[in-house]
């Protein structure tokens, strides 16, 4: 409970932040926003009148306990704060709305932050990494967000119309594939994260996460497997050059918005092939590629008559991680696909949008109930599938994340998913899970197998 | 405040703010009356009705939401009072845990408006709740002005309710509070509270039309279209966030409404907004639908299936299944039954559908080195695509970045690879090379081409290298020269004089260009270059350099002009003839000794006439005699001029000095010789 309103809390911070950003400390809405964070930070406190939030590489503490879901899905907020110099915050209780506003102004450079005798205390926590217990699922989350935060800093290099800089993104990729290797079913519920607000970091994340998987099960040696991750992880970086307006309409487009849209190709292949070190250039093809369809038809449209050779291995093979991620995720105009539709999609447009060799082995790798995928069983209970079977015969693993009731269950228990024990699919945008969280409670061993 | 409390407006005054809820808190009765507490939980529930209603309709009297909020709050008095708590209304220190999302917003707009308590003095009727309300949404700024919220209340006349303010900010505190602004917000959007809370925007409409499915689809389309009209649709994220909020709201309604709704949209669906709303649907979403639908409404699902599928907004398998699918079958069942069928059909096994994709990928796996290619071949495919000179420009930069950036590596098979992806790109139009020409100039300076000097220094057959010297001759030619000028070590000056060379068949220009320059084995080395040019256009350029004060700059001027022109016009050679140094004399008299050129003659017989030393009439003699023995063997027309040329000057006088005499010695033997 207490990091639900750890959750309450740092969406209350970033929502307050932005309203300072954008409305200024005096707007009401701002107030409004400041309020509400004072209140979360009274929540916070609790009882005991006091909680210290502490920032310790890539993991939030709440009084000494790790949040590894919260360090995840707040990991934006996370490098903020401490980007401000922010290593713990203290909330008293009761928390004064001014104190929070201070706080609020600190992280968008609009002030020196809390003052002394406030009741938020910054850095007041001098714990150490040494001096505080590390999560299981550290090192899959430090690769994950490591790599969310390799995109945000390209993506800001780009807005910058500065170069972007691809080193980090190999450690990136190395770090994702290792975790492939060593924690699969953990890296593969990872792959279920999604972000409206960083949907094109999360997806190029969860693509490349995909891809990898894919491009091992193809055959690829590990240097093939890094030039792919590469080209997946930065496919969709061209998007940071199109206007959010765009990106963001929730309706459908118009045809001057398309014109716009189907530059990400091109922009994203130029500004990789400007950074790219000798191997590097891979991921400029998957770039370029990623929207031209296995027909020859697709998008950039006069690029249609290179095709005279075929499109890149990786290309194809990114072709149809990127449109299960995006499928399954929620976008500006469009709600989440279940994991099977997604995979229909695919196999319907396979020999035309996409090789159908590459859209059978990705089925063979995801299985039938892809990870993500929510099954209602006969039980009533709401289970999630984390693994699948790399055996036909075997069924794919889960977790019960919900009983009969829709009630989340604290303690998600390792479930084997017969075909027969499944009803039906749910919605992933009518039952909220947090994979995170799931990762925090379940060890490898309990995602791949009951 | 006890029951007895009198009945009317009670506000507190400034001096009481401090002790007010305090108060009121020791004047309730220890013992919890569970009746009591029930009512509390009633009118919590209440106000955030009334509240969420009120967020909805203009005037929202007769909604029954509203009236029923009313019923209930006629028992307000017997609870006296509701202290704001961070999340709900507290009653006598007990948190009243509602599960109306409304409360939870009165509660934070009573927060923010500084409001600690809610007291009721008597039963509020309508005109006071709307009156609490219209106080309630002005800014705290607003409120300040006019002395307060709980002064706000009773200059609006209400009696019945009375609000206990939380402590003042101190002065300081307050000068800091600026001037507020009354939030635009409010007004765009109305249910603004509600954004990105669709479970309470469900919750607050389907009080507000209290279960009826066909008033609540007209309400939830009312309240969307205002919603739609009243934001700038220029203003993207708000936008967004109201028509996420509004779609994702349908899914927490019970399925029994779902359906009246979607018919009432599907039945707008021309219209944008509504358009917008189905196309936020996922595709299975809406096959989830189809079989909750009446006959009537279902060939509206299936327009706007047909319309989307012909626009590739979805895939065709929403129409598909959208016939296929009945109430009793289960949509996802039927996808996965036509996924293993597509399965199946690929290699007869589903199963196996996978392991045959796997091998045949298998043998397509990539090899390093074309996927190299692949990658460097980009640029090509960029500038095929490039819409505007600036993009064809940025990207002509890169390219001749990355070629120059091989060739600082020292990896020439790299910087051909480079240099052909667009040199080789049947996408480049004439017009680009000009700007190629000059990304690449940009890009190669000095240090790249002493690299790549060094390359061709240390493998002067590197086929990649020679290539590259060859396709960029424009840009190296002037610093190699540079590089030649500077070069002190005798084999790397060679190897960078066959660059030149090279180079300078391509490109003379810059050669021509340093002609003038100062250092004398420079300029000798450049006349040198242009000698093997194969360019005999540049020859008036060297014709100077016959003049040079420097000796072997004159030779190698000679030797070039006849390379470049042969006899064109023999007049810089027969000058060379009497040329002070000897060294030039010497070449010059090679390259008479093939000339056949009519006007040698002449020229030769001017010579002898003239007062030059007599080594230089010999020389004259010796080619007239060469013109002899040549016509001996029949490669030369000039014979009889040159015999006649010879007797002359052999039979010229008798006696005489020593070198009239020894001339026409020569002479006389050059006669003999060739007879």
């Amino acid at each position: 409970m207490s990091e639900t309103n750890v959750q309450t809390l740092l969406t209350d911070l970033k929502r307050a932040a932005s309203h300072f950003r954008l409305y200024g400390a005096t707007h009401h809405m701002t107030e409004v926003a400041i309020s509400d964070l004072a209140a979360a930070a009274d929540r916070l406190a609790g009882t005991a009148r006091r909680a210290v939030l502490s920032l310790i590489g890539d993991t939030i503490y709440l009084d000494g306990r790790p949040l590894a879901a919260t360090s995840l899905s707040f990991n934006e907020m996370l490098r903020d704060l401490k980007d401000h110099g922010v290593e713990s915050v203290a909330f008293e209780a009761p928390v004064a709305a001014r104190d929070c506003a201070e706080l609020a102004a600190l992280i968008c450079d609009q002030g020196d932050g809390p003052s002394h005798g406030s009741t938020v205390i910054l850095n007041e926590d001098d714990r150490s990494p040494e001096d505080v217990p590390v999560s299981e699922s550290e090192d899959v989350r430090s690769a994950y967000t490591g790599s969310i935060e390799v995109l945000r800093s390209i993506g800001s290099s780009m807005r910058q119309g500065t170069g972007i800089d691809l080193a980090q993104s190999t450690a990136a990729v190395q770090g994702l594939l290792d975790q492939l290797v060593s924690q699969p079913g953990a890296a593969f519920l990872l792959t279920t994260m999604k972000s409206h607000h960083e949907y094109t970091f999360y997806h190029s994340v969860n693509t490349a996460i995909h891809s990898l998987a894919l491009g091992r099960l193809a055959g690829l040696n590990t240097d093939d497997q890094l030039m792919l991750g590469m080209g997946a992880l930065l496919h969709d970086i061209g998007k940071i050059g199109i206007g959010a307006e765009i990106l963001g309409k929730p309706g459908g487009l118009n045809p001057s918005d398309w014109v716009e849209i189907k530059r990400h190709p091109q922009l994203g292949g130029e500004a990789i092939l400007a950074a790219a070190k000798q191997g590097q250039e891979a991921a400029a093809i998957v770039a370029f590629e990623h929207h031209l369809r296995f027909d020859g038809m697709g998008y950039p449209a006069t690029a249609r008559r290179h095709l005279s050779r075929p499109l890149h291995f990786f290309s194809r093979l990114v072709a149809v991680t990127d449109t299960y991620d995006a499928i399954t995720t929620r976008r500006s105009y469009r709600r989440a696909e279940t994991p099977i539709r997604a995979l229909s999609v695919l196999l319907n447009g396979a020999g035309t949008t996409y090789d159908p060799d590459f859209v059978h082995a990705f089925t063979r790798m995801l299985g039938i109930y892809p990870p993500g995928t929510l099954l209602r069983l006969k039980t009533g209970s709401i289970a999630m599938v984390t693994h699948p079977s790399d055996d036909p015969d075997t069924p794919p693993f889960g977790v019960i994340v919900a009983d009969a009731d829709g009630a989340p269950v604290p303690h998600p228990e390792p479930v084997s998913l017969e075909k027969t024990d499944v009803v039906d699919q749910v919605s992933p945008m009518h039952t909220s899970v947090d994979p995170s969280l799931l990762l925090d409670q379940l060890s490898e061993r309990e995602l791949l197998a009951s | 405040m006890a029951a007895d409390q009198p009945r009317g407006i009670g506000i507190i005054e400034q001096d009481d703010l401090k002790t007010g809820t305090q108060a009121l808190l020791e004047a309730t009765p220890a013992a919890v009356d569970l009746d009591r507490f029930k009512t509390a939980l009633s009118l919590a529930n209440a106000l955030g009705s009334a509240w969420a209603t009120y967020q909805l309709y203009p005037d929202p009297r007769g909604r029954v939401g509203f009236d029923r909020a009313l019923q209930d709050l006629a028992n307000a008095p017997s609870i006296d009072h509701l202290e704001v708590g961070p999340q709900s209304f507290i009653w006598r220190g007990s948190d009243l845990h509602v599960t109306h999302a409304g409360t939870m917003r009165i509660v934070d707009r009573l927060f923010a408006s500084n409001v600690a308590a809610v007291q009721f003095v008597s039963s509020p009727d309508a005109d006071d709740l709307l009156n609490l309300f219209e106080v309630l949404r002005q800014t705290p700024a607003a409120l300040d002005e006019q002395g307060g919220v709980a002064v706000s209340l009773k200059h609006a006349g209400v009696h019945s309710i009375r609000l206990i303010e939380m402590q003042l900010l101190s002065d300081e505190e307050e000068d800091e509070l600026q001037e507020r602004d009354l939030t635009e917000e409010l007004d765009k959007w109305e249910v603004t509270d509600f954004a990105g809370d669709p479970e309470g925007l469900a919750t607050a409409l389907l009080d507000a039309t209290d279960g009826d499915p066909s008033a609540l689809a007209s309400l939830v389309i009312d309240t969307y279209i205002r919603a739609h009209t009243t934001i700038d649709q220029q203003d993207i994220w708000n936008h967004e966030e109201m028509v996420h909020t509004f779609v994702d709201m349908f899914f927490f309604f019970p399925q029994e409404y779902q359906a009246p709704l979607i018919t009432g949209v599907l039945a707008r669906q021309h219209e944008s907004p509504f358009r917008t709303f189905l196309d936020q649907f996922a595709s299975h979403e809406l096959n989830e639908l189809a079989p909750f639908l009446d006959p009537k409404t279902h060939p509206l699902l299936l327009d706007y299936a047909r319309i989307a599928t012909e626009n590739q907004d979805r895939s065709r398998e929403i129409i598909d299944l959208l016939n296929e699918v009945g109430p009793e079958d289960s949509v996802d069942a039927v996808v996965a039954r036509r996924i293993e069928s597509v399965l199946a059909a690929s290699s007869g096994d589903a199963e196996a559908s996978g392991s045959l994709a796997l091998a045949r990928l298998a043998a397509q796996r990539p090899d390093a080195q074309i996927t190299y290619a692949a990658g460097v071949g980009v640029v090509g495919r960029l500038l095929s695509v490039a819409e505007s000179e600036a993009e064809t420009l940025r990207v002509l930069r890169i390219w001749a970045s990355k070629t120059a950036q091989a060739i600082r590596d020292r990896d020439a098979d790299a910087g051909l690879t480079w240099l052909q992806a667009v040199a080789d790109s049947s996408s480049l139009a004439d017009a680009a090379e000009g700007p190629a020409s000059q990304a690449l100039g940009e890009a190669i300076d000095l240090t790249v081409v002493a690299e790549l000097a060094e390359i061709l220094h240390e493998a002067p057959d590197s086929v990649s290298a020679t290539e590259l010297l060859r396709r960029l001759a424009r840009q190296v030619t002037e610093p190699l020269i540079e590089l030649l000028g500077r070069e002190e070590d005798g084999r790397r000056r060679r190897s960078l004089l066959a660059m030149v060379v090279e180079v300078s068949q391509t490109n003379p220009g810059p050669v021509v260009a340093y002609l003038d320059d100062p250092r004398w084995y420079l300029v000798r080395n450049l006349a040198f270059v242009l000698g093997r040019s194969r360019h005999p256009e540049v020859a008036p350029h060297v014709l100077p350099l016959t003049k040079h004060l420097d000796a072997r700059v004159r030779r190698e001027a000679l030797r070039a002009i006849h390379s470049l022109t042969r006899y064109a016009d023999i007049t810089p050679y027969v000058d060379g003839l009497t040329d002070p140094d000897e060294s030039v004399r010497k070449a010059a008299f090679t390259v008479l000794r093939s000339c056949d050129d009519r006007t040698l003659i002449p020229a030769l017989e001017s010579i002898l006439m003239s007062q030059v030393d007599t080594d230089i009439k010999l020389d004259a003699i010796m080619l007239l005699g060469v013109c002899l023995i040549a016509d001996a063997r029949g490669r030369t027309p000039l014979a009889a001029d040159a015999r006649s040329v010879l007797e002359r000057v052999a039979e010229t006088g008798s006696g005489g000095r020593g070198a009239g005499r020894t001339v026409r010695a020569a002479a006389r033997q050059a006669i003999g010789e060739a007879a």
